[in-house]
């Protein structure tokens, strides 16, 4: 009986402890022992950790550093050598943002499910079947042959593992504890994984299977009437009065670049991001007030907790840099120094093509190219799923690329994915960013540029001294017309791209006449370019920066400022006049009427609690449909391909009486006009029944909702229904959530003044420093981001300097 | 007076593997300690529940000062804040401790009782049988 009951109370305590101790099946509960217990759980995660340091000795520096932090917990790290800045960059970055580092390359090489489990089996095998871990090891072994980058990437790594192994179970990021799991050592492979989540974040758009499926339903005639590539009105970045010195060696443009291929049923995978866009520019000092040049930049990207960003100041004997830097790339990405300032926006070009394979045989081992059978290169996968053991996956690589989707029947096609940052890249790339964060002047610029590959950017530039400039930099193929816009002939090898085209003839433009530089990922140039380019680009953003720029003079910081939080949306300003006169007055009701004289007097700003942006958005949407609805039955065939509102618009002011606008399912011919009135009176519907369930008037930015989501989604840790204005086509390009989780929107305002004396600078992003959600710098900034405000930047000459606005010192010596 | 011995015993011998092994550790001092206290099987229970419930919930609570995190925890697990607004800080301390405290309890009786199965027989099995 004793040890019976002693049996049974033992079997209970340890079953216990089990279940504590272990993430229960099924649910979605973390081990509630490990995160409950005061002693390793997370309790620990309190807000002391952000500054536990007050010396350290590490045998990875070998002189002693100082890193000051100030009141916004940005760390001035001031070296005595580039290598000891690198690791000390490195140790820091790692510190406060460990998990989201940890997260994104995790993802990036396919290894979600390890943490997991099952449910992300299938987008881990995607992710490697896009071949994203080897484009990273192409990468990475072109940066290892760098003699002067790969020590400073090696001491970065050695500063992230040193952080890293000084960790107790009770010192890991909240998240590790949530999820169970532990940190693994930093790898360089991670920080290439890190860079080519980012091209894969801005330059893997394409639409090469929806291209050439409603090339083949709709015909030629059709395809380039609704979907024509250059927008006339548009303002390129290059300003049109550039012109070329260079002509194109290819010859005149093939006939048929396409593959036989004219219907894929599929897409390889679903584009991930869209509408991702950036602003910079820089205006030269005959337009500012103080005779000395100002850059701004401001990157939009999806807004996150923890932020993409990380504001750092980076001082040795050979720089000092103050900017922001990617978690988990050495260097800082966009920011300035005494003598010049730099920024960064996306470039369009479509560098992902898609080739159709010709198999050769039924089991899909081999294929022809040029009539010769080739032999598949197979590469087995293996993951190691949390809570279901090891799955391996074999991917079949060809000339072009991997396979990235199989079909199962044995005479079907398959398509080979090629895509640029796949290719190993110069081997000095990361030299991009050490000579950028030391140059002096506009040579050093441009020296500093030709080394860069992707994802390609437009890179704007402006020095003391007076130049102001801008690059479309990166490494580009040398295409056909149109090469690249449909699905490829993989069967041929004269359907490879013929080559890149040379570095020095990428459209740039130094001290232009207007004297400002200024892009928005709008087409790098005008038609005239002598080579052939297709892509994504925006049609309002970059000419409302152009038109605006232009007009400017006598300009200060806080003008930019301003024109950075610009509301104003070209798309309105050219469609509400166009629709508004077609509005039949008789046929409206009383809030038909208040609705339509809201309108009337709109100013096309796009302000946080105006109520006009969604009645036009409403309106212009069910235009949009009510138009296109010609083209439904074929959406599931072509997939998703909208006609672009530039086109919609100028059909809309130029063609009123086209035949797209008739509804071909009732009896009389309706035009434009019919059709916007329609659309009104459908709007009006629309949106009084969203005030009804609103319980009263609507505004923009909860109409809206854009919220700045953590990493995992947590609720607790995210911060929603951020209150701003702007949309995606004005300046301030706040995007709501309505297609993905989270909101996107400028993730990093900049504005670099040159001056007489010292560089005056600001800059602000939606997050704060500290990946902790328990810390107080966690999310410290949304609150002045979202209401346009600006942080003037401490950037020193010493520690000292920072006087009164100093939280903290450590100093760090060699062991 | 044993009781409050074995108390602070128990407090201390949890803290100090806590600090050293993984957090199950306190469940094996709690075991060993009620073995070897000598106490009845109840009488060790309720120690090491006093004992882990004070020393779980004291420290949860210290920890919790100037921190917004206990709030946005209680978010995380199924929006208790949403019930206990204010309060849910000291919710969460109080699961805490009570959490800490069975388990801690289980263990130290569980310790008693095989401390008991080797002796001869004993009132104080008798006790507990008769429980």
């Amino acid at each position: 009986m004793r040890s019976f009951i002693f049996t049974i109370f033992l079997i209970i305590t340890i079953g216990f402890t089990w279940l504590l101790n272990n993430q229960i099946p099924n649910t979605p509960l973390p081990p509630l022992g490990k995160v409950f217990n005061p002693f390793t759980g997370f309790w620990q995660n309190n807000n002391d950790s952000d500054f536990t340091i007050d010396s350290l000795a590490f045998k990875g520096i070998s002189e002693p550093v100082q890193v000051a932090y100030d009141d916004r917990m940005v760390p001035h790290i001031f070296a005595q050598n580039d290598i000891d800045l690198h690791f000390v960059q490195g140790y820091i970055i790692a510190k406060h943002r460990l998990f989201q580092m940890d997260l994104i390359t995790r993802k990036t090489s396919g290894r979600l499910s390890e943490i997991r489990g099952e449910s992300l089996i299938n987008i881990d095998k995607k992710t490697r079947r896009k071949g994203m871990v080897w484009a990273a090891e192409n990468t990475l072994n072109a940066w290892k042959k760098s003699e002067e980058e790969y020590p400073k990437l090696q001491a970065f790594v050695k500063g992230i593992n040193a952080y890293i192994s000084s960790l107790q179970p009770k010192d890991y990021p909240i998240e590790y504890k949530l999820m169970d799991f532990k940190p693994e050592p930093w790898t360089e492979l991670k920080t290439a994984l890190f860079s080519k989540e980012m091209a894969s974040t801005l330059s893997a758009r394409e639409f090469d299977r929806e291209s050439t499926n409603a090339l083949s339903i709709l015909g030629r005639e059709m395809f380039d009437f609704l979907y024509p590539e250059y927008n006339p009105k548009q303002t390129p970045i290059i300003p049109e009065d550039v012109t070329w010195d260079f002509t194109n060696p290819l010859s005149k443009p093939v006939a048929d670049p396409k593959s036989s291929l004219s219907f894929a049923p599929e897409r390889p995978f679903e584009l991930e991001y869209e509408g991702i866009g950036s602003n910079n520019w820089a205006v030269s000092g005959q337009k500012t007030a103080s005779g000395f040049p100002i850059l701004c930049n401001d990157p939009h990207l999806k807004l996150t907790l923890p932020s993409i960003w990380f504001e750092v100041q980076l001082n040795s004997p050979t720089q000092n840099t103050y900017g922001v830097a990617l978690p988990g790339m050495p260097g800082i990405m966009l920011g300035f120094n005494e003598n010049v300032a730099w920024g960064f926006t996306n470039v369009g070009h479509d560098v992902l093509d898609w080739y159709e394979i010709d198999w050769a045989e039924a089991n899909k081992e081999s294929y022809f190219l040029d009539g010769k059978i080739i032999k598949v290169d197979k590469v087995i996968e293996t993951f190691h799923v949390k809570g279901l053991g090891t799955v391996y996956d074999t991917v079949k690589y060809t000339v072009w690329g991997p396979i990235v989707q199989e079909s199962k029947g044995s005479d079907s096609k398959d398509l080979a994915m090629k895509w640029l940052p796949h290719l190993a890249p110069d081997i000095n790339e990361l030299s991009t960013f050490s000579k950028l964060n030391k140059a002096k002047n506009y040579d050093d610029y441009t020296n500093a540029l030709q080394h860069y590959s992707s994802p390609a950017q437009n890179i704007a530039f402006a020095s003391k001294d007076g130049d102001i400039a801008l690059k479309v930099q990166g490494l580009f193929p040398l295409k056909n017309k149109e090469q690249g816009r449909f699905i490829q002939d993989g069967s041929k090898s004269s359907s490879n791209w013929k080559g890149f085209i040379p570095k020095e003839q990428n459209p740039a433009v130094k001290n232009p006449k207007r004297g400002f530089v200024a892009s928005a990922n709008q087409h790098s140039t005008s038609p005239d370019y002598p080579y052939y380019y297709n892509g994504s680009f925006d049609d309002f953003r970059g000419r409302i920066l152009n038109r605006i720029l232009s007009k400017m003079d006598k300009i200060t910081p806080e003008d930019m400022m301003a024109l950075q939080n610009n509301t104003f949306s070209i798309k309105a300003e050219e469609a509400l006049p166009q629709l508004i006169k077609y509005v039949n007055t008789a046929d409206l009701d009383e809030t038909d009427k208040v609705f339509y004289n809201e309108l009337k007097t709109w100013d096309y700003k796009y302000t946080a609690e105006g109520r006009s942006a969604i009645l036009f958005e409403e309106w212009y949407d069910a235009f949009h449909k009510n138009t296109w609805d010609e083209l439904d039955p074929y959406t599931e065939q072509i997939g998703r391909m909208p006609v672009e509102d530039w086109r919609t618009i100028a059909l809309l002011s130029d063609q009123p009486n086209h035949g797209f606008f008739d509804n071909a399912t009732t009896s009389p011919i309706e035009t434009a006009k019919e059709i916007a009135h329609q659309s009104f009176k459908e709007m009006s519907n629309i949106v009084q029944n969203l005030e009804v369930d609103n319980d009263g008037p609507l505004n923009w930015f909860e109409y809206r909702k854009a919220d700045v989501t953590h990493l995992t989604g947590i609720p607790a840790f995210s911060r929603n229904n951020i209150k701003a204005g702007g949309c995606p086509n004005s300046l301030n390009a706040i995007r709501g959530n309505k297609t993905q989780l989270g909101g996107w929107g400028p993730s990093w305002r900049m504005v670099v003044a040159f001056g007489e004396g010292d560089v005056e600078a600001y800059g602000i992003y939606p997050g704060g420093q500290s990946g902790n959600p328990a810390s107080p710098y966690y999310d410290n900034m949304i609150d002045d981001w979202a209401a346009g405000k600006y942080y003037k930047l401490h950037f020193l000459k010493s520690i000292e300097e920072l006087g009164e606005h100093t939280l903290h010192v450590n100093t760090w010596t060699p062991n | 007076m044993r009781f409050i011995l074995t108390l602070v015993i128990i407090i201390i011998a949890v803290a100090g593997a806590q600090l050293y092994f993984p957090w199950w550790s306190m469940v094996i001092a709690c075991y060993v300690i009620g073995g070897l206290s000598g106490m009845r099987a109840w009488g060790s229970f309720i120690s090491a529940f006093l004992a882990v419930f004070l020393l779980w919930g004291g420290y949860a609570l210290y920890l919790s000062q100037d921190s917004t995190l206990p709030m946005k925890m209680a978010s995380v697990f199924n929006n208790l804040d949403a019930t206990f607004g204010e309060s849910s800080t000291y919710v969460l301390v109080l699961a805490t401790a009570l959490m800490g405290a069975l388990l801690g309890g289980m263990a130290s009786m569980t310790g008693s009782l095989g401390r008991n199965m080797f002796r001869s027989r004993s009132p104080n099995v008798e006790q507990v049988e008769s429980v």
